[in-house]
């Protein structure tokens, strides 16, 4: 476990790194100071290059017991992946199923995995919330929630 | 315009719909868990284009100091903290509750936190005129070097290393510059995205880092069984109100004072108070048995605490937590920037919002004592079924932003940050708070350098910009060199 998480901390202060280089070198086109004044590469050059020598101290700082997590459960690595899965299957979903449809199954994904539902109850509160969510929003707040761009699904108001 | 005509508009029905509203949802979100103020408040700024400004401000600060109320009711009743702040009630809240004075300590909750949010509001009342007179003498520089402190000093108090929470602050201010650039206003790193040019909307991305990488981490684990305790009877006894009487006095105190300090947290305050009472306590030896100074101390210290972090961000603009940074949001998401210009400027927006605050606590009293039934029922609810509706009411507020998935696009990117950066034991807070501030303190520093041009000297040889950047500078070193004791301490405690 302490080696993996060394190679994680070491590949996040890689990503970190990259980050503020490449945001560096935009800024430095950007103009950092110029006859009339400051340019608008100024600030972002000056915090990127503040990142970059703070994430290398961090990065030689040893590692210390208390910073490593617990080792996650293969349950609980699905559960964290249900979560993440159901929101980037609602960015990819949603334009073609409507608000309805996707939060329905996002829902109903969610409860299943990570609590003791019955299909059934589950599908019911899914179904349930999601209608009472756009009645909401849509009616009440005024809030146009997406609706699909299937002509089948959108002739019936999802 | 002053406190009376606020307290007049304060008084009108839809203000105090507002307050209700704001209060009731405060407390629904100290006790639920997943869902912490600064997500929620995330999930209704949207919400404030559309409604009354002030109203808007109302209900986001109810939201604030009414979490603070919510997550006692978690701690007394399941030994489980809703809010940070509420932790040290566990230690004799729930054992109060398991000697079968659940209620008692409920209500000597509510009562003290509603005396300190009031007292509080009355310090600020008094404050916040001389602080705003003051604050009017500031130029751009004071401002950025203001700004750089209190910055500075939120990094130091966050988290346990200096080095990741002045990380997050310094990518917190690189976010900050995504969007039109103060000095021509051309678009600056938006990589041709029509939706960056107005900057990187705080919305989605707290609700990101804060609500949905919460509820990633708190799904690592399957959520047992909740084991409740019962509430027989609500009225405490005239013993104990007694004894709570000083430490809720001496709670306020430390709680008002420790709330205008940026980074602090109002968790310190509960525990400065909680070390206090036993200190000065007859029978320390009852602490953690179920001593009711040790409720009474504390709840008192966090309202005081939450209401007057308020004080610096309407008087100098500047944010002191991240969800006050979001109240903030809301003034400019209006056109309106908070600071001393605000008294004059918009003194029937700021005195109505004072007072607001007034009413807000005795609200709360309403929605804890009779309402308490209510919270029990709520806690009751699978964590499965609160989690899966907080993530689609997550993405209905991200995709109201923008009104497109692009929100939602960046509601799951921040969740993902936020998540990584739990595994890491990166500090969110800063992160959170430069965002907000950063197009202010990069608009100052311009000013300031336009101001003296090629000579950087004029601008740090003002008086109040010396002192400023000597305490940052003090700050650092100071809190460099604990951070480096501590981590001396844990490499020995490794070897052994």
């Amino acid at each position: 476990m302490r080696l993996q998480f060394h190679w994680f901390k070491t590949l996040s202060a890689a990503a970190l790194v990259a980050f503020s280089t490449v945001f560096a070198v935009s800024a430095l086109q950007m103009g950092v100071y110029s006859d009339f004044g400051p340019g608008a590469g100024l600030f972002p050059l000056s915090l990127s290059l503040i990142l970059a020598v703070l994430t290398l101290l961090w990065l030689l700082k040893p590692l210390v017991d208390s910073e490593i997590p617990e080792r996650l459960s293969r349950d609980g690595v699905l559960r964290v992946v249900t979560v993440i899965g159901s929101v980037l299957g609602s960015i990819l979903l949603m334009p073609y199923l409507g608000f309805t449809l996707t939060s329905s199954l996002a829902i109903f994904v969610i409860m299943m995995v990570t609590g003791n539902h019955r299909a059934f109850t589950a599908l019911g509160l899914a179904i349930g919330s999601s209608i009472g969510f756009q009645m909401l929003f849509q009616r009440g707040l005024n809030l146009a929630l997406p609706v699909s761009q299937l002509p089948v699904l959108s002739s019936l108001g999802l | 315009m002053n406190l009376m005509g606020g307290l007049a508009a304060a008084l009108t029905p839809s203000y105090i719909l507002y307050a209700v509203l704001g209060t009731g949802l405060g407390m629904l979100v100290g006790v639920l868990p997943g869902l912490g103020p600064a997500a929620a408040t995330a999930l209704l700024l949207p919400l404030t284009l559309s409604l009354d400004l002030t109203g808007s401000i109302i209900m986001l600060a109810g939201i604030y100091y009414g979490s603070q109320f919510g997550g006692t009711i978690t701690s007394v009743l399941l030994n489980v903290p809703g809010e940070a702040s509420s932790a040290i009630t566990c230690l004799d809240g729930h054992p109060m509750a398991k000697n079968g004075r659940a209620g008692s300590a409920l209500t000597i909750a509510a009562l003290v936190s509603a005396f300190a949010g009031i007292v509080a509001t009355m310090g600020i009342v008094v404050a916040a005129p001389l602080l705003s007179d003051l604050a009017l003498r500031f130029g751009p520089p004071e401002m950025f070097a203001l700004m750089l402190f209190a910055t500075t000093l939120l990094m130091a108090l966050a988290g346990d290393s200096l080095i990741k929470a002045l990380m997050m602050g310094a990518l917190g201010l690189m976010l900050a510059t995504v969007g039109l650039d103060p000095t021509q206003g051309l678009p600056r790193f938006t990589f041709g995205t029509p939706e960056l040019f107005d900057g990187l909307s705080f919305v989605p991305v707290v609700m990101g880092l804060f609500g949905l990488a919460d509820i990633m981490t708190a799904i690592e684990r399957r959520a047992g069984t909740l084991r409740l305790h019962k509430i027989e009877k609500l009225m405490p006894t005239r013993e104990e109100l007694k004894r709570s009487s000083a430490p809720a006095l001496r709670g306020t105190a430390i709680g008002f004072f420790l709330g205008l300090i940026p980074g602090m947290m109002p968790a310190i305050s509960s525990l400065l108070s909680y070390v206090a009472e036993k200190s000065v306590a007859r029978h320390p030896e009852q602490f953690g048995q179920g001593a009711v100074e040790g409720v009474a101390g504390p709840e008192a210290a966090n309202n005081s605490h939450a209401t007057a972090s308020l004080l610096p961000l309407l008087t100098l603009g500047i944010p002191t937590t991240p969800t006050i940074a979001l109240i903030l949001g809301a003034f400019m998401v209006n056109g309106i920037v908070p600071g001393p210009l605000l008294f004059r400027d918009h003194p029937e927006i700021i005195w109505a919002v004072i007072a607001s605050f007034f009413i807000g606590n005795l609200l709360l009293l309403m929605w804890n004592i009779p309402f308490v039934g209510l919270w029990v029922s709520i806690l009751k609810i699978p964590s499965s079924i609160l989690y899966a509706i907080i993530v689609v009411l997550m993405i209905i507020g991200a995709y109201a932003e923008y009104n497109s998935m692009f929100g939602v696009i960046l509601l799951f990117g921040s969740g993902i940050v936020g998540y990584w950066m739990r595994q890491l034991n990166f500090p969110v807070a800063p992160l959170v708070l430069a965002l907000v501030i950063g197009p202010l303190m990069e608009q100052n520093l311009i000013r300031s350098l336009e101001m003296f041009p090629g000579d950087t000297s004029g601008m740090l040889f003002r008086p109040m910009v010396m002192v400023l950047m000597l305490a940052s500078v003090a700050i650092l070193i100071y809190f460099s060199l604990r951070s480096a004791g501590r981590f001396d301490k844990f490499v020995r405690q490794d070897a052994e």
